[in-house]
C-alpha cells in the first residue's frame, strides 16, 4: 500500500501548483491508494479532491495545514498538517480552522482533549522556520500535549537537498526521545516535474519578487512532485518502519467527505423544532391555504397536482426545506422587499402556492420532475430573486441572523487566474514591466480572442472560434457536431488536447504578445507562454458566490470550515457551490437583480404619486406592451434590451406571454451556438416546416415547434427516447450544468448514445438528439426559468409603457445595472417624452424623483464625489427654509469645497439669488467662507428668538444659521457663461450624462460635411434601401464581440436620434481594432443591410475616430 | 529687455534633425508614462499632428489614430551634446544668460546696446548664426524674463528660424520699449517695466492658457555640487526656484479649475481681478497675473563657464625615468589644488593619460575613496600606479584631469566602523590591483541562488558595512554540512567511471584527477537546477559527495549536456568540485 500523507494543491493559493484532481489522477497512474491533501488553513480543494479520487478508485484523506503563531512560550510559529482520522477528528478541524480564520491572531485552545480528538498531527521538517533542536524539540511537546501522545508523528522528506539528512537525524533522534513514531512522506506540491516552473513562479508572487531576484526562495530542484511508490520505497530503503508506519496510519484513518455528517436544518415553530410529520402537516396546510388565494376554487387537476407533490415532498423528506424557504420570503413580503423564486422551483405548485414562485406551473404545463423526482435523492433547488443592494442585504442578514452564530453562510466562488490576471502575473515574475500587461489587457479588450486556454478542459467551457474553420469549436463537452460527423459510427471521444488548445488560437495570443511588446524571439517569451497557460484557471484566492446560501441549525462550522467575507457581517464556507452541491449540502440561493430593485423603486414612486401597481394582478395580453416589444423599443427593460433580443424581437414579434419566455430563453449562448434560433423562427415564421427528430418528441417539443429550447424537453427527450430514469435524467442535468466537468458530460452522452442503440434509434436521430444536449451543455435554460425571467421582463416592458416617468426614474435610482449608462436611458426617455430636469440643489432630492408623468427630476446621487453625508444636509437644511442665497446655502450645508466646486460645475447652484449661471458659482464658491471670532457660537438652534411664539408665526423655519460670513457676492462675476460644448463636458464630467443636447447634435451643428457623403442618422436609416453606402457617426455605448460570433464584432452607435447598430466583420474588426477598443466617438462606413423584420444594421468596412470638440468620456458597455 | 531662445520639444527635434527619414513620417517621442505605467506620447511632429495625434495620448490610442506612426525613445547623450552646443550658442549672444530648462535659454540684453537699437536686426543676426545648430528655434523678446519665455512658446509670438529643409527666417517686430541700463535701478519694483505694445500684448493674450504650464516646466535646473551658475545680483535674495516651484504647483493644482472657468487664453486669466484671484487662489494666482501683465521681473540664474581641473603638458624631452614625470605631475596637482580650493571643492577622482613615443597612450581613471584637494595624497595615489606601469617608450605628454566635488564634511560617527585613514587604504587596494589587474578586486558577495560558488566582487567602501542579518532562506546553506570544504577554483574537470540509475549517473571511481580511486561511500545525488526562465542562464548539474578508498571526501559535480533529452544516452560532463576537511 502506498500513500501520501503530505501533498498540497493549487488550493494552498501560491503553494501548490496543481489542481487537486490533477494530483488525484496522478496519483491513481502512479498506484497509490491513498492521498491526503492537508492545504494551508483550510480544506479547500478536499471536495474536489474527493469527488476525483471515487472516479480514480483511491481514498482521499482530509486534512489541512495549521500555522500557528507563537502556540508556545519557547516556539515563534509552527506550521503542521493535520489529518482527520474520524469525523469527530473532522468537526474539530472545521471548528479549529474556523477559530483561526474568524478570531484574527487570537490562538484557539487546543489544550482540551476534546477540541483535538480525532485529528493526528505531523511534525515536518518545514514545521518551524529555524529548526534547531531545541525549539523542534518544544515544538513536539506541544504539539503531544495539543493532540496526545497517539497522535503525532514525525515526518521526514528527502528532496535530495543537501543538509536535509542532518535535520531529518534531529527529527529521528526526537522521535525516538519522545516515542513518536516516524513516517515517510515527499509533501509533493505538484503532480509532475514540469509544474515546478509555475510553483516558483507562485514562489516570486508569494513573496512579491520576480524569479531573477527570488534566489534561494526558488525550489533547488523539481523533487517535490508526486513520485513513483518505488521511488519513495527506495528514498527511505533505509528507514522501512517510516514507510510501514505511514501505511499503518492511512490505514487508521477512516474518514472521508462521505461521511460529512450534514443534516438540514429542521423548521422552527416557536423556538421549537418541528418534528419530520409536523413540517409535512404545516406545509400541506400553507400550500391549500395559499392555493385557494392564488387560485381561488380549487379544480380537481389543482388539487390532485398539489397532493402529488406534497406527497412526494414528504416522502423525500424535504417539507423542512420549503418551511425555510417559505420562511425568508415571508420575511421579505413583511419588508415591502419584492422576492421572487426561479428556477426549476418554478415547476412547483407547491411552490406557486406558498408564494415563492410567481408562474403557475399547472397552467403552464410545466414538468414537476425536472424540479423533484422520486428517483433523485438531490435536494431541490430552489434560487429567490432580490432587489440587489441594501434590501437583499437586510435578508441575508436575516439569514445569519436565524442561524447564529455559525450557522449559515454564503458557499464560496473560487477566483481562478483569468488570461489578463494570469498574463499580469506571469510577466511580472518574469521581470518585464507593467506597462506590458497594461497593453496586452487593451489589445485583448475582447477575450475571446485568445482564451484558448482560459476555457481549458478540465475547467472551463465557453465555445471559442478555430480560426480556421471559423465554426465554434467546443471545448467542453466531448459531443460531435452534427455537420461533420454525421454517419460516423465512432464517438468523438478520443480528441487530442489539440482540440482544446487549436494552434490557430496560439497563434493569436503570440500575435497579441507580440502586439503587446514581447517579440516571439525574446528569451522569456516561451516561459511567459508556458507559465501563461499554466496559470489560467488555477484557483488564486476565495471569493464569495453571488448569493448561495447555505444553512445549518448544528453549527455550520462542524460541516465546513468558515472564514470572513470581504463584506462586512458576511461568512463563507471553503467550498464553492458545486462542491457544496456534491456534498449534499443545501444551498438556497439569494440573488440580487437589479432589475427587481429598480421596479420595486418605480412600485414605491407610482403609489407616492397616487397611481399604485399590483405586478400580481398586471394583464399578461396588453396589446401596448406587445407592440413595444415587436418594435424592439426595450432599452432599459429586464432581459429583452441587449442588441442581440432587440435584432430578435421584430423577427419573433410576440403577442403572447409564453412568446415572451421563448424570447428571453432562445438568445442564449446555448441555443445561438447549437443553431436553433434560426430554426426555431424559420419555423414560426412558417419558412420551414416543423420537424421534431422523433415523432415521440412531438408532446415535449410541440410548443416550441420541433425545436429543444428547454432543459425540461431535453431531459424529456432522454428519458422518451433513451429510456432514462429519473436518476439518470438528474445525471444528464447535473452533467450538463454550467462549469463542471466535460468528463461527466462525455460518460453520459456515451451513455445515451448506447441507450438509444439499444432501442434502435436511427443514427441521425441520435446525432440531433446529442447535438440537442451538447448545445445546452453550456448554458441550459430551463423552461420555468425563463417563464420566471419572462415575468419580470413582461413586467418591466409593461411599466415602461405604462409609468414611463417612474420607469425612468426607478432605473436612475438603481444604477450601474442593466446593459445602457444613465446618458443612454435619459435620451430613450427623452424619445418617450419624458425629459429629466438636471440636478439643483432647490429642487433635487437625494434620489431621482418624478416631476410629472413628462418630467423626472435628477437626484443628487447622481452627481459622483457628492458625499451622502452633504446629500442629507443640503435636503435637511432645504426642509427648513428655502436657500435665500448662494452665502445662505453655504453657511447652512458647509459642503467642502470640492463638493462646492462639483455643485457648481454641475449647475446645481443654478437658481440660487445672484447666482446667473454656473460659472457665477463657481467664482464664488472658491471663496472661502470666514468664521466671525466675535460672535456667538454656532448651535445647532440656531439664534433664539426673543420671542419663540410670535417668531414661530412670522418666520416658519426656524433653521440656524451658524456665524460664519460669507462674502456678500458682487454685482457681476468676470466669468462668462459656459458654452453648450462646456456644459456638456462638465457634465459628463460631473454625472456622466447630460440633460441637455446630445453630444452628436453639437457635433453636427459645427461639422458640415459635404453633400457628396453625408453622414446620416438613426433616424435617417429608416428611409435608406438596403445595400445603400452609407456613413454613419455616433457616440460609442456598446462594443461586443460574444464568443458565438465567430470573431466579428458588434457596436451601437448613438446619436441624437436614436442608436445605430454596426456589424463589424472579423477581418475589418482587426484592422481597426485599437481604433474600436480606444475611441469613444466614431465615424463609420459600409453597407445597410436590411434584415428579417426590418432591423437596420450597418455592415461596415471602414471606421475611423469622430474628432470631438470637446473632452467627454461617456461609458459603454463593452465585451461583456 | 530680455530674449529667450526655446526650441520646440526639444527631445523629438534633436532626433529628427539627425533622422530626416523619420522627419517626413508620422513620429512621436515616447515618454515613461502615467502613474499606470502606461507609455505616454512626450512630442509629436507636425506629420503625425495632422493625423490626431497628439502628445499625452497613450501609445495604444496613438497607434489608433495612427497607424504608421513611428516611436523614438529619447536619447539623454544626445540631448545634452545638443544641449552644449546650445549653450555655446547662447553664451555667443550675451555673456549673461540663463540655461533655464533643456532646449531654452534667456539671455538678457541689458548689455547689448545693439540689440536694444535695433532689435530685429539682432534678432535676424542672431537667427542666422544659429542656421550650424540645424534645430528650429524660436527666439522672444519682452521686457520681462517669463513674458520672454512665454512668447517664445508660441511661433505667433516669436521670431522663428525653421528648415524645409532650407534656412527659413520669420522676423516679428513688436516694436518693444528697451529698458535702460541703470545699474541704479530695483528690478523688484514693478514700476520700471514699460508698458506692453498693445500687438504684442494682443498676441500674447491670445496664447493658450496651457502655455502656462510649459513655463512651470521650463524650470532652471538646480544647483550641482560643480555648478557654474551664479546669480546676477549676488546682494538680492534669489527667489526664482521657488517662485518657479510655486508656478508650477499652482497649475498643477488649478488646471482643472481655471478650465472650468472657461479660461482658454492667458488674455482670460489676465482679465480677472487680481484681488480676486488671489483671495480665491492665493498668493501665487496675484504672482502668475503679474507675469502676465508684465510687473513681474525676476532674476536670472547666470550661466559662467565652467572651471576646468585639468592640466597637460607636451614635453621637450621625452621622459624615460618616472622620477621626473613624478615631480612634474607635482607642480600640476599644486596647480590643480590651489584651483580647487580656491572654489571651495575637492577631487573625487583623477585622470592621468600618458603620449608615449611611438604614440601609444596610458589612460588611467583612478577613485579616490575620500574626496581630497591634499596634492600629497594625490601624487601618491598616482605614484602607486604609475609603479606598476612598464612604458614602451618614453612619455612625451601627459595630461591629469580631477573630478570635482563637494568636499567631505562628514564626522566619523562614534558607532561606525571606519577606516582610519581611508586614501592609505586606498593606496593599497591600488597596489593590490596593479599585482592581480583590473576586475580582479574586491569584496566577494555570495549570490543568492541555488548554483554553487556563485559571487560577485563589489567594490571596496571606505566604510564597512556591518554584515546584513541572515535571511531565512539562507539557512540551508548554513545546515549544509558539518566539514568545511576547500573548493577547487576553478573546479578540475575528471574522468569517472559510472553508471546510470534513474535519472542520474552514479560515479563509481574517479579516473583522473588529483584524488583517484574506487567510490567507497557516496551520499547523493543533490541534483540542483535554476534559471530556468531564461535560456542563456539555464543551469542544471548533480553533486555527489563521495570518499575514496583512502578516506579522502570529495564534492564532485555532474553537468549533463545542454538540450539533451535522454540524459541516459549522454556522456555527462564530470568536475571535482572540492575537498572536505
Amino acid at each position: 500500500m502506498t500513500v501520501e500523507l503530505h501533498a498540497r494543491s493549487a488550493f494552498s493559493f501560491l503553494r501548490g501548483s496543481s489542481q487537486p484532481e490533477d494530483l488525484v489522477r496522478r496519483a491513481a497512474e502512479l498506484g497509490y491508494e491513498a492521498l491526503a491533501l492537508p492545504d494551508h488553513m483550510g480544506v479547500y480543494g478536499s471536495a474536489r479532491a474527493h469527488h476525483a479520487a471515487m472516479e480514480h478508485g483511491l481514498r482521499a484523506l482530509v486534512g489541512a495545514t495549521l500555522e500557528i503563531s507563537n502556540p508556545g512560550s519557547q516556539i515563534p510559529d509552527l506550521s503542521f498538517p493535520v489529518l482527520v482520522e474520524n469525523r469527530a477528528g473532522y468537526q474539530n478541524l472545521c471548528r479549529l480552522l474556523t477559530d483561526l480564520h474568524c478570531c484574527g491572531s487570537q490562538i484557539p485552545d487546543l489544550k482540551f482533549p476534546a477540541r483535538t480528538s480525532g485529528l493526528v498531527a505531523l511534525l515536518t521538517p518545514e514545521s518551524l522556520r529555524s529548526p534547531a533542536r531545541d525549539d523542534l524539540m518544544e515544538a513536539a511537546r506541544w504539539l503531544t500535549s495539543a493532540f496526545g501522545p497517539g497522535n503525532v508523528c514525525v515526518e521526514l522528506t528527502r528532496h535530495h537537498v543537501r543538509g536535509e539528512e542532518r535535520l531529518n537525524t534531529l527529527l529521528r533522534d526526537l522521535a525516538k526521545h519522545l516515542g513518536l513514531p516516524l513516517i515517510a512522506s515527499n509533501a509533493p506540491l505538484f503532480a509532475r516535474r514540469r509544474d515546478r516552473l509555475l510553483a516558483d513562479a507562485f514562489t516570486c508572487l508569494r513573496h512579491h519578487t520576480t524569479l531573477d531576484k527570488a534566489g534561494t526562495l526558488l525550489a533547488a530542484n523539481p523533487e517535490r512532485r508526486l513520485k513513483h511508490p518505488r521511488q519513495i520505497s527506495r528514498l527511505f530503503r533505509d528507514l522501512p518502519e517510516a514507510l510501514h508506519n505511514t501505511r499503518r496510519l492511512a490505514e487508521r484513518i477512516e474518514f472521508t467527505l462521505d461521511d460529512l455528517g450534514y443534516r438540514f436544518p429542521s423548521y422552527h415553530e416557536n423556538g421549537r423544532p418541528l418534528a419530520p410529520g409536523e413540517e409535512a402537516r404545516l406545509l400541506r396546510k400553507l400550500t391549500f391555504r395559499g392555493a385557494r388565494r392564488r387560485y381561488g376554487k380549487l379544480s380537481n387537476k389543482i388539487r390532485a397536482q398539489l397532493d402529488h407533490e406534497l406527497d412526494l415532498i414528504a416522502r423525500l423528506g424535504f417539507p423542512g426545506y420549503f418551511l425555510i424557504v417559505w420562511e425568508i420570503v415571508r420575511f421579505a413580503e413583511s419588508r415591502g422587499i419584492l422576492c421572487q423564486g426561479r428556477g426549476s422551483a418554478a415547476n412547483s405548485a407547491v411552490c406557486y402556492c406558498l408564494g415563492i414562485t410567481a408562474v403557475d406551473p399547472v397552467g403552464g404545463g410545466l414538468l414537476f420532475e425536472r424540479f423533484l423526482s422520486e428517483n433523485r435523492r438531490s435536494w431541490p433547488d430552489i434560487d429567490l430573486d432580490l432587489p440587489s443592494g441594501d434590501r437583499r442585504e437586510a435578508v441575508i442578514q436575516h439569514v445569519y441572523e436565524k442561524y447564529a452564530p455559525r450557522g449559515a453562510a454564503m458557499t464560496a466562488n473560487v477566483i481562478t487566474c483569468r488570461p489578463r490576471s494570469a498574463f499580469r502575473e506571469m510577466s511580472k515574475v518574469l521581470g518585464f514591466p507593467g506597462s506590458i500587461a497594461g497593453r496586452f489587457s487593451n489589445l485583448a479588450s475582447s477575450p475571446k480572442v485568445h482564451d484558448n486556454r482560459d476555457e481549458s478542459p478540465a475547467r472551463n467551457h465557453a465555445p471559442c472560434h478555430d480560426r480556421h474553420t471559423s465554426r465554434p469549436v467546443h471545448q467542453g463537452p466531448n459531443i460531435e457536431d452534427p455537420g461533420s460527423k454525421i454517419g460516423d459510427p465512432s464517438p468523438a471521444e478520443d480528441q487530442s488536447m489539440d482540440a482544446f488548445y487549436p494552434r490557430g488560437k496560439v497563434s493569436d495570443l503570440e500575435a497579441t504578445i507580440a502586439q503587446a511588446g514581447i517579440p516571439p524571439s525574446h528569451p522569456r517569451f516561451k516561459p511567459l507562454l508556458h507559465l501563461y497557460h499554466e496559470a489560467l484557471a488555477l484557483p488564486r484566492h476565495l471569493g464569495q458566490h453571488s448569493g448561495g446560501m447555505i444553512v445549518c441549525d448544528t453549527g455550520l462550522d462542524a460541516v465546513v470550515p468558515l472564514q470572513p467575507a470581504a463584506m462586512p457581517n458576511r461568512t463563507i464556507v471553503q467550498w464553492d457551490k458545486d462542491d457544496c452541491e456534491d456534498l449534499g449540502i443545501v444551498k438556497i440561493d439569494l440573488l440580487g437583480l437589479g432589475m427587481l430593485a429598480a421596479m420595486e423603486d418605480t412600485l414605491r414612486i407610482c403609489t407616492r404619486r397616487g397611481r399604485p401597481v399590483d405586478l400580481a394582478r398586471l394583464p399578461k395580453d396588453d396589446p401596448a406592451t406587445f407592440d413595444l416589444l415587436c418594435r424592439a423599443d426595450t432599452v432599459g427593460t429586464f432581459q429583452v434590451e441587449s442588441r442581440a433580443q432587440m435584432a430578435t424581437l421584430p423577427i419573433m414579434r410576440p403577442r403572447t406571454f409564453y412568446d415572451l419566455a421563448i424570447e428571453v430563453a432562445i438568445i442564449r449562448p446555448g441555443p445561438i451556438v447549437g443553431d436553433l434560433v434560426h430554426p426555431y423562427l424559420n419555423r414560426r415564421n412558417g419558412r420551414e416546416p416543423v420537424d421534431f427528430i422523433h415523432p415521440a418528441f412531438e408532446p415535449v417539443l410541440g410548443r416550441t415547434l420541433g425545436v429543444p429550447l428547454f432543459q425540461e424537453q431535453v431531459l424529456r427527450m432522454a428519458m422518451i427516447i433513451a429510456g432514462f430514469d429519473g436518476a439518470e435524467a438528474d445525471e444528464l442535468r447535473r452533467a450538463m450544468a454550467f462549469k463542471r466537468s466535460d468528463e461527466r458530460m462525455e460518460a453520459i452522452s456515451r451513455k445515451l448514445r448506447r441507450r438509444m442503440s439499444e432501442r434502435n434509434i436511427d443514427l441521425l436521430v441520435q446525432n440531433k438528439v446529442v447535438h440537442a444536449i451538447g448545445s445546452f451543455a453550456l448554458y441550459g435554460f430551463p423552461e420555468s426559468h425563463a417563464i420566471s425571467f419572462a415575468l419580470i421582463a413582461y413586467a418591466s416592458c409593461w411599466l415602461k409603457v405604462h409609468r414611463p416617468a417612474e420607469f425612468y426614474a426607478g432605473l436612475i435610482n438603481n444604477q450601474p445595472m442593466g446593459f445602457y449608462s444613465v446618458s443612454s436611458l435619459l435620451e430613450d426617455a427623452k424619445r418617450h417624452g419624458v425629459r429629466a430636469r438636471p440636478v439643483s440643489v432647490l429642487h433635487s432630492d437625494y434620489e431621482t424623483t418624478v416631476i410629472d408623468d413628462r418630467h423626472l427630476r435628477l437626484g443628487l446621487h447622481r452627481l459622483k464625489g457628492l458625499s451622502l453625508g452633504a446629500a442629507e444636509r443640503l435636503v435637511e437644511a432645504r426642509s427648513h427654509s428655502p436657500f435665500a442665497s448662494l452665502p445662505d446655502f453655504l453657511t447652512r450645508v458647509r459642503p467642502n469645497r470640492k463638493e462646492r466646486r462639483l455643485l457648481a460645475a454641475a449647475g446645481a447652484l443654478n437658481g440660487l439669488p445672484e447666482t446667473p449661471h454656473r460659472r457665477a458659482a463657481l467664482w464664488e464658491v472658491e471663496q472661502e467662507p470666514h468664521d466671525d471670532l466675535f460672535a456667538a457660537p454656532p448651535t445647532l438652534t440656531g439664534p433664539q428668538p426673543v420671542d419663540p411664539p410670535a417668531r414661530a408665526a412670522e418666520e416658519p423655519p426656524p433653521y440656524r444659521t451658524p456665524n460664519i460670513k460669507h462674502p456678500t457676492p458682487p454685482d457681476e462675476t468676470p466669468l462668462a457663461p459656459m458654452s453648450g460644448l462646456d456644459r456638456l463636458a462638465t457634465d459628463y464630467a460631473t454625472q456622466g450624462h447630460s440633460t441637455g443636447p446630445h453630444p452628436m447634435r453639437l457635433w453636427r451643428s459645427s461639422h458640415h460635411p459635404p453633400r457628396s457623403t453625408p453622414v446620416h442618422r438613426a433616424k435617417d436609416l429608416s428611409s435608406l434601401n438596403h445595400g445603400a453606402s452609407i456613413t454613419l457617426a455616433g457616440m460609442v455605448i456598446c462594443r461586443q464581440r460574444p464568443g458565438t460570433a465567430k470573431g466579428h464584432c458588434f457596436i451601437s452607435l448613438e446619436d441624437e436620434t436614436g442608436i445605430m447598430n454596426l456589424f463589424v466583420p472579423r477581418d475589418t474588426f482587426h484592422r481597426y481594432r485599437l481604433t474600436i477598443t480606444t475611441e469613444p466617438f466614431l465615424l463609420a462606413r459600409g453597407r445597410l443591410q436590411i434584415g428579417e423584420g426590418g432591423t437596420r444594421t450597418l455592415y461596415t468596412t471602414h471606421l475611423e475616430p469622430l474628432p470631438f470638440p470637446a473632452h467627454l468620456d461617456p461609458a459603454s458597455h463593452d465585451f461583456h | 529687455m530680455f530674449a529667450a531662445l526655446h526650441i520646440p520639444s526639444f527631445p523629438l527635434a534633436v532626433l529628427l534633425r539627425d533622422n530626416p527619414e523619420a522627419a517626413a513620417v508620422p513620429t512621436a517621442l515616447v515618454g515613461p508614462g502615467s502613474a499606470r505605467g502606461t507609455p505616454l506620447l512626450r512630442a509629436v511632429n507636425r506629420a503625425a499632428a495632422r493625423q490626431g495625434v497628439a502628445p499625452g495620448l497613450s501609445t495604444t490610442r496613438a497607434m489608433a489614430r495612427c497607424a504608421g506612426l513611428e516611436f523614438l525613445p529619447p536619447d539623454p547623450a544626445l540631448e545634452r551634446r545638443s544641449q552644449n552646443d546650445l549653450r555655446r550658442f547662447a553664451a555667443s549672444l550675451s555673456p549673461d544668460f540663463e540655461e533655464t530648462a533643456p532646449g531654452a535659454f534667456l539671455l538678457d540684453l541689458l548689455t547689448l546696446p545693439h540689440s536694444r537699437s535695433d532689435p530685429p536686426a539682432w534678432v535676424e543676426q542672431a537667427l542666422r548664426k544659429a542656421t550650424v545648430l540645424r534645430l528650429p528655434l524660436h527666439l522672444a523678446l519682452a521686457p520681462t524674463p517669463d513674458l520672454a519665455l512665454l512668447a517664445s512658446l508660441s511661433p505667433a509670438t516669436s521670431s522663428r528660424l525653421s528648415f524645409t529643409p532650407e534656412p527659413q527666417f520669420e522676423i516679428r517686430d513688436w516694436g518693444l520699449p528697451a529698458r535702460e541700463a541703470d545699474p541704479e535701478i530695483t528690478p523688484l519694483k514693478s514700476e520700471i517695466t514699460p508698458p506692453l505694445p498693445p500687438a504684442f500684448r494682443e498676441a500674447l493674450f491670445s496664447l493658450p492658457l496651457a502655455h502656462l504650464a510649459k513655463l512651470a516646466n521650463l524650470t532652471p535646473q538646480p544647483e550641482e555640487p560643480n555648478s557654474n551658475i551664479e546669480h546676477q545680483r549676488s546682494n538680492i535674495e534669489d527667489r526664482t526656484s521657488s517662485n518657479r516651484t510655486s508656478h508650477s504647483s499652482f497649475i498643477l493644482q488649478h488646471s482643472d479649475l481655471l478650465t472650468l472657468w472657461g479660461l482658454s487664453t492667458l488674455g482670460d486669466l489676465a482679465a480677472l481681478p487680481r484681488q480676486g484671484l488671489a483671495e480665491r487662489l492665493g498668493p501665487d494666482a496675484a504672482r502668475l497675473h503679474d507675469i502676465l501683465h508684465g510687473k513681474h521681473l525676476r532674476l536670472l540664474r547666470l550661466h559662467r563657464p565652467s572651471q576646468h581641473y585639468r592640466t597637460s603638458r607636451d614635453l621637450d624631452h621625452p621622459l624615460d625615468t618616472l622620477e621626473p614625470l613624478l615631480f612634474l605631475l607635482r607642480r600640476g596637482l599644486d596647480t590643480l589644488c590651489s584651483r580647487l580650493a580656491a572654489s571651495r571643492r575637492a577631487a573625487a577622482a583623477a585622470r592621468l593619460t600618458l603620449t608615449f613615443d611611438d604614440g601609444d597612450l596610458h589612460l588611467r581613471d583612478l577613485r579616490l575613496p575620500e574626496p581630497t584637494r591634499d596634492p600629497l595624497t594625490l601624487l601618491r595615489l598616482l605614484q602607486t600606479h604609475l609603479d606598476t606601469v612598464t612604458a614602451p617608450s618614453p612619455v612625451v605628454a601627459w595630461s591629469l584631469a580631477l573630478t570635482p566635488t563637494l568636499p567631505a564634511q562628514a564626522q566619523p560617527r562614534l558607532f561606525d566602523r571606519s577606516l582610519r585613514d581611508p586614501n592609505k587604504f586606498a593606496d593599497t587596494l591600488a597596489r593590490l590591483d596593479a599585482l592581480l589587474g583590473p576586475r580582479r578586486l574586491g569584496t566577494p558577495r555570495p549570490l543568492d541562488t541555488h548554483q554553487p560558488d556563485q559571487f560577485q566582487i563589489s567594490d571596496f567602501k571606505s566604510q564597512i558595512p556591518s554584515p546584513p542579518p541572515p535571511t531565512p532562506h539562507h539557512q540551508s546553506r548554513q545546515t549544509a554540512t558539518a566539514l568545511p570544504l576547500r573548493r577547487y577554483r576553478p573546479p578540475i574537470p575528471v574522468h569517472v567511471a559510472s553508471e546510470p540509475r534513474g535519472r542520474h549517473h552514479h560515479p563509481l571511481a574517479l579516473l583522473t584527477g588529483p584524488h583517484q580511486g574506487a567510490v567507497t561511500a557516496v551520499h547523493g545525488p543533490f541534483p540542483l537546477s535554476g534559471s530556468w526562465w531564461d535560456p542563456e542562464e539555464a543551469w542544471q548539474r548533480v553533486e555527489w559527495d563521495l570518499q575514496l578508498e583512502d578516506h579522502t571526501l570529495l564534492r564532485l559535480a555532474c553537468h549533463p549536456p545542454r538540450n539533451s533529452k535522454d540524459t541516459k544516452k549522454t556522456i555527462p560532463q564530470w568536475t571535482l568540485e572540492g575537498l572536505y576537511g
